[in-house]
């Protein structure tokens, strides 16, 4: 977790004198300016206090100005609903193209007033309201007292590689919606952006490793060769689940690497497709492939090569150099 | 922003906030207006909730309906009004528009505009009560439509409904401060800036300028208050408190009319003698100018005149309650010999009344002069046997002769008129005067309350070496009528005493001292909410030191005030919630504000456990202090202990970090 913003007005210590706020807390501004509703209503404060003063009514003047105090009142209180709100983000899971991104938001609430209704936009969809390319989100979440809550913030994907979190505007009308308080947040989040998977469904046909004294012990298919320790992100089949139960603590199975199945997904493999996005989506689809089916696989584009392997973090590995082909 | 269609809650919120303004309304207005809008308000909930298939496809249908109705309401309006102008259609329209607004209902925008003419048929009420049950009644209504608008805008139905209520009371008492500074600093400036409907104050009851059977004695039905006094010093005696009202100069035999006098004359000359009385009149509104003062009148208030024969009349129709500031001295000469006067004084209706003429006649041919002719009337009226009632005998034919000869029961008015034409007719100029006469003590703000029931007529004689003098034939013929008020004459029923307390004396003081205490309230009421405009906000200035402020000062005032007030209201909102109100982790945040100052904060991402390792290598002399403060505050604020809470706070207290030097 990196950036966090204070909106404006910071907590006071509770001992009351001084404020002391971590040094990592940024400060940003809170706005305030009346809502289409708010004028409307100075519009009707404005005709009843015509009406007051023509027919000389106190409690017309009273009720007038009642209504004129509670719309102050309810701007303080607007602004309160925002201010000193503390937003973190973090960075969000990579996903596929087409799925939605969800950029994680929290807001801490350190104060002992809940606050309600506060929507989060992303400033761009703001500034595209009228062209409408992207579907809008707007998230309305509210916040208990003394309470952080996480939301996730979607957004569209339509290309691979990092998509940028825009400015977020986070806004409200509470109470009264008479006025509207927002502030600003730019959190500088990428989410990594993997291509779509897909195209054929079959597997290009496997290559069998060259034998290779340095190739020795590879986690195979074949033969058993011993075991080693776990380490995370090996495949949970590989485990050696009797020995963890004889309480030998978690060791994964190895198998000689001579004769086992290693596919090498290259640039190669996939010359029939002339596109390079669809080659990209192509390869994608085969390392989910080749990934669930246990076959040892690497990776070879240009400008990137990586060592067969199969597990998590080795997915991630090529999903990753996928996602990033082109544009560094 | 868009906001999918008005889901049934906010409907319900707002129907009901409209339904409970315009409720006082319904009583005033043609029955089938009310009848309409309730139709419209439950047609608005009830059909997308049982036929949301009918609402969302046969919009047009509904259309239809919805314009026919619209024409319908604004011609039957037409009908009964027989105008589309003036205060009461105004109203009658407002109440329909608001109903159909709710009806068509659909959006954000028309939530607002609801709520908004919801807020407007509160102040319309206004025009007609501005009591303080109508008040209170209104502050109700205000306090639902908030609600209502918090839930609104409670876009994920965090709060409960109570919450709601709770919120909305929080935000109107939070606004009492600024509404106090507006109220009392806003320049007030005599209206009104245009032409008012002509209903606009309809409605008033009071003494009129004639004087007909019946008149006085209707008004004696009604306990409504007429004005209050508060005297400088003690209030005098009750049969000296005569409030003169018009004075009455022609008559047909049974009406009393004012005539035509010279109006634009100056006030008859006066010498004053006797003591000075120094009083606020609080004057309820009648739409007419007269004031009641106590005869007579010496200093006149600003914007009053007093006319040729002492009635004291204000400029402009008394349309609000007002309060004025009058002396009056309890004798006095009144008047010099006038040939117009004396003439207008002696005009009687031809060929009338000629039994009065008859015993008019006698007195005149025995006493000749005119006071020992007043004297020997007065003794006449004494000798027979005149009963003063409220239900005197139908009198047709020949009113004054009936009253005096024949029936010889009657009220006030019988009095005062039969009594004055007496007079002229044995060749004495008099007059008939009008006003109130006594006036109810109220010994909690010790003030005078003077009624309806204290309406009185009484005469004016002219005798040339006194002027004109005040005879009460009323007191010849009942003199308890003036010597111990009107309340034991009138029925109790008007006085406002429940059945069955007249019979105990107990109960009976309790109710007159709740009553008196009421009055009081309102009085107060009166006085500085409903009375507050131009003059006395000049008064209130005064009393501050600012002898003559004009609209600029009070202007500049009142934004330096609005915004003191402001910045101490939201300084006030913003620190109390700014403080957790969690104790432990308040203390906590201490614990963490002490060794922030000590050159080690808790950053935002780190949990108290991870705090806790990393300041305990920085402050390694207090490592078992920091662990021990992190285990209680974890057993307390993550296991719920909060047993523990007092030997938290102790520890947090005690603990005190060094500074860490860095390098």
């Amino acid at each position: 977790m990196g950036v966090s913003v204070v909106l404006e007005r910071l907590p006071a210590n509770p001992s009351g004198r001084t404020r002391v706020v971590s040094n990592q807390l940024k400060r940003q501004r809170v706005y305030i300016f009346p809502s289409l509703q708010g004028w409307l209503y100075t519009v009707m404060l404005i005709v009843m206090l015509l009406g007051a003063i023509n027919y000389n009514n106190s409690m017309a003047f009273m009720l007038c100005f009642l209504l004129a105090s509670l719309g102050l009142v309810c701007m303080i209180h607007t602004y309160r609903n925002l201010a000193g709100l503390v937003l973190t983000a973090a960075s969000p899971k990579p996903v596929f193209v087409g799925q939605q991104a969800l950029f994680p938001i929290q807001l801490d609430n350190r104060q002992s007033l809940a606050r309600y209704s506060i929507q989060l936009e992303s400033y761009e969809t703001v500034k595209r309201l009228f062209r409408k390319r992207k579907p809008r989100h707007i998230i309305s979440i509210s916040v208990a007292a003394d309470k952080p809550l996480t939301s996730y913030y979607p957004v569209e994907t339509s290309h691979r590689g990092l998509l940028k979190l825009e400015r977020l505007k986070l806004s409200t009308s509470f109470p009264l919606g008479l006025f509207s308080a927002w502030a600003y947040f730019e959190p500088e989040f990428y989410c990594l952006i993997y291509p779509a998977p897909r195209g054929n469904k079959q597997l290009p046909p496997h290559t069998l490793q060259k034998e290779n004294a340095n190739y020795g012990l590879q986690s195979g298919t074949d033969d058993f060769a011993g075991f080693r320790k776990y380490r995370s992100g090996d495949q949970v089949n590989s485990i050696a689940w009797k020995a963890f139960a004889r309480e030998q603590g978690l060791l994964i199975k190895q198998f000689s690497g001579k004769g086992s199945q290693t596919l090498i997904l290259s640039w190669g493999t996939v010359s029939y497709i002339t596109d390079v996005e669809s080659r990209l989506s192509q390869l994608c689809y085969w390392v989910l492939l080749a990934e669930k089916s246990l076959i040892h696989y690497g990776l070879e584009i240009p400008g990137i090569k990586i060592d067969p392997g199969l597990g998590t973090h080795h997915k991630e590995h090529c999903l990753e150099a996928l996602a990033s082909y082109g544009r560094q | 922003m868009t906001k999918p269609a008005l889901n049934i809650n906010e409907v319900l919120w707002l129907a009901t906030g409209v339904a409970l303004a315009s409720f006082p309304h319904w009583q005033r207005l043609a029955i089938w207006i009310p009848i309409l809008h309730i139709g419209l308000l439950l047609a608005r909930i009830y059909i997308p909730l049982r036929l949301p298939l009918f609402w969302t496809n046969k919009k047009a249908t509904i259309n239809m309906v919805r314009l026919f109705l619209m024409i319908g309401g604004v011609f039957i309006i037409y009908n009964s009004y027989g105008t589309l102008a003036g205060r009461d259609v105004g109203i009658a329209l407002l109440v329909m528009l608001a109903a159909f607004k709710v009806f068509e209902s659909k959006s954000k925008r028309d939530y607002y505009i609801c709520a908004y003419l919801g807020y407007f048929l509160i102040i319309t009420n206004f025009f007609y009560s501005q009591t303080i049950p109508t008040a209170a009644y209104m502050l109700i209504v205000i306090i639902i439509m908030t609600a209502g608008l918090i839930n609104f805008n409670d876009t994920e139905q965090q709060l409960t409904l109570l919450q709601r209520f709770k919120f909305s009371s929080t935000l109107l008492i939070q606004s009492i401060p600024i509404l106090l500074v507006l109220f009392v600093l806003f320049p007030r400036i005599n209206g009104p800036l245009w032409g008012l409907p002509k209903d606009a104050y309809t409605g008033t009851t009071g003494i009129d300028d004639q004087m007909s059977p019946g008149s006085i004695s209707k008004l004696v039905q009604s306990s409504e208050v007429a004005f209050r006094v508060s005297f400088e010093d003690e209030i005098p005696e009750q049969s000296s408190l005569y409030w003169r009202g018009p004075v009455l100069w022609q008559t047909d035999g049974r009406k009393w009319i004012p005539g035509k006098s010279g109006s634009n004359r100056d006030p008859a000359p006066i010498e004053f003698t006797g003591e000075t009385l120094h009083y606020d009149v609080t004057i309820e509104p009648t739409n007419k100018r007269w004031l009641f003062g106590l005869e007579m009148v010496s200093i006149t208030p600003e914007n009053t005149y007093l006319t040729h024969d002492y009635q004291l009349k204000t400029r402009k129709a008394l349309q609000a309650r007002k309060a004025f500031t009058l002396t009056s001295h309890s004798s006095y000469r009144l008047g010099t010999k006038n040939d117009n006067d004396l003439e207008r004084g002696l005009l009687l209706p031809e060929t009338n009344h000629p039994k009065t003429r008859e015993l008019a006649s006698k007195l005149r041919d025995e006493f000749r002069e005119p006071d020992l002719i007043l004297t020997a009337a007065l003794e006449w009226l004494k000798q027979e046997s005149f009963v003063y009632t409220l239900q005197p005998p139908l009198m047709v034919e020949d009113m004054v002769d009936e009253f005096l000869f024949d029936k010889q029961q009657g009220f006030c008015e019988h009095y005062a008129s039969a009594f004055t034409i007496l007079m002229r007719a044995a060749g004495i100029p008099a007059r008939v005067v009008t006003g109130y006469l006594g006036g109810e003590i109220n010994p909690v703000g010790n003030y005078l309350i003077v009624r309806q029931y204290h309406a009185h007529a009484w005469a004016e004689v002219w005798l040339e070496d006194q002027g004109w003098i005040r005879i009460d034939p009323t007191a010849i013929a009942s003199p308890t009528r003036i010597n111990e008020g009107i309340e034991n004459i009138i029925p109790q029923a008007i006085i406002d005493i429940p059945l069955g307390l007249d019979s105990n004396a107990t109960a009976k003081r309790l109710w007159q001292q709740l009553r008196n205490t009421v009055d009081m309230v309102n009085y107060q009421w009166a006085q500085w909410v409903l009375g507050y405009g131009p003059d006395r906000q000049k008064l209130f200035m005064k009393k501050f030191g600012f002898k003559s402020i004009d609209w600029k000062q009070l202007t500049f005032a009142l934004f330096i005030f609005l915004g003191t007030i402001i910045a101490l209201i939201a300084a006030y909102i913003l620190n109390k919630t700014s403080k957790s109100t969690e104790p432990a982790k308040m203390y906590y945040d201490a614990f963490c504000n002490k060794l922030a100052k000590t050159g080690t904060p808790r950053k935002p991402y780190e949990g108290p456990l991870d705090f806790a390792e990393r300041v305990s290598k920085l402050h390694f002399d207090l490592e078992s202090e920091i662990k021990h403060i992190t285990d209680l505050y974890i057993n307390i604020r993550y296991y719920s202990d909060n047993k523990k809470i007092l030997q938290f706070k102790a520890a947090i207290k005690s603990f005190s970090p060094k500074k860490i030097t860095t390098n």
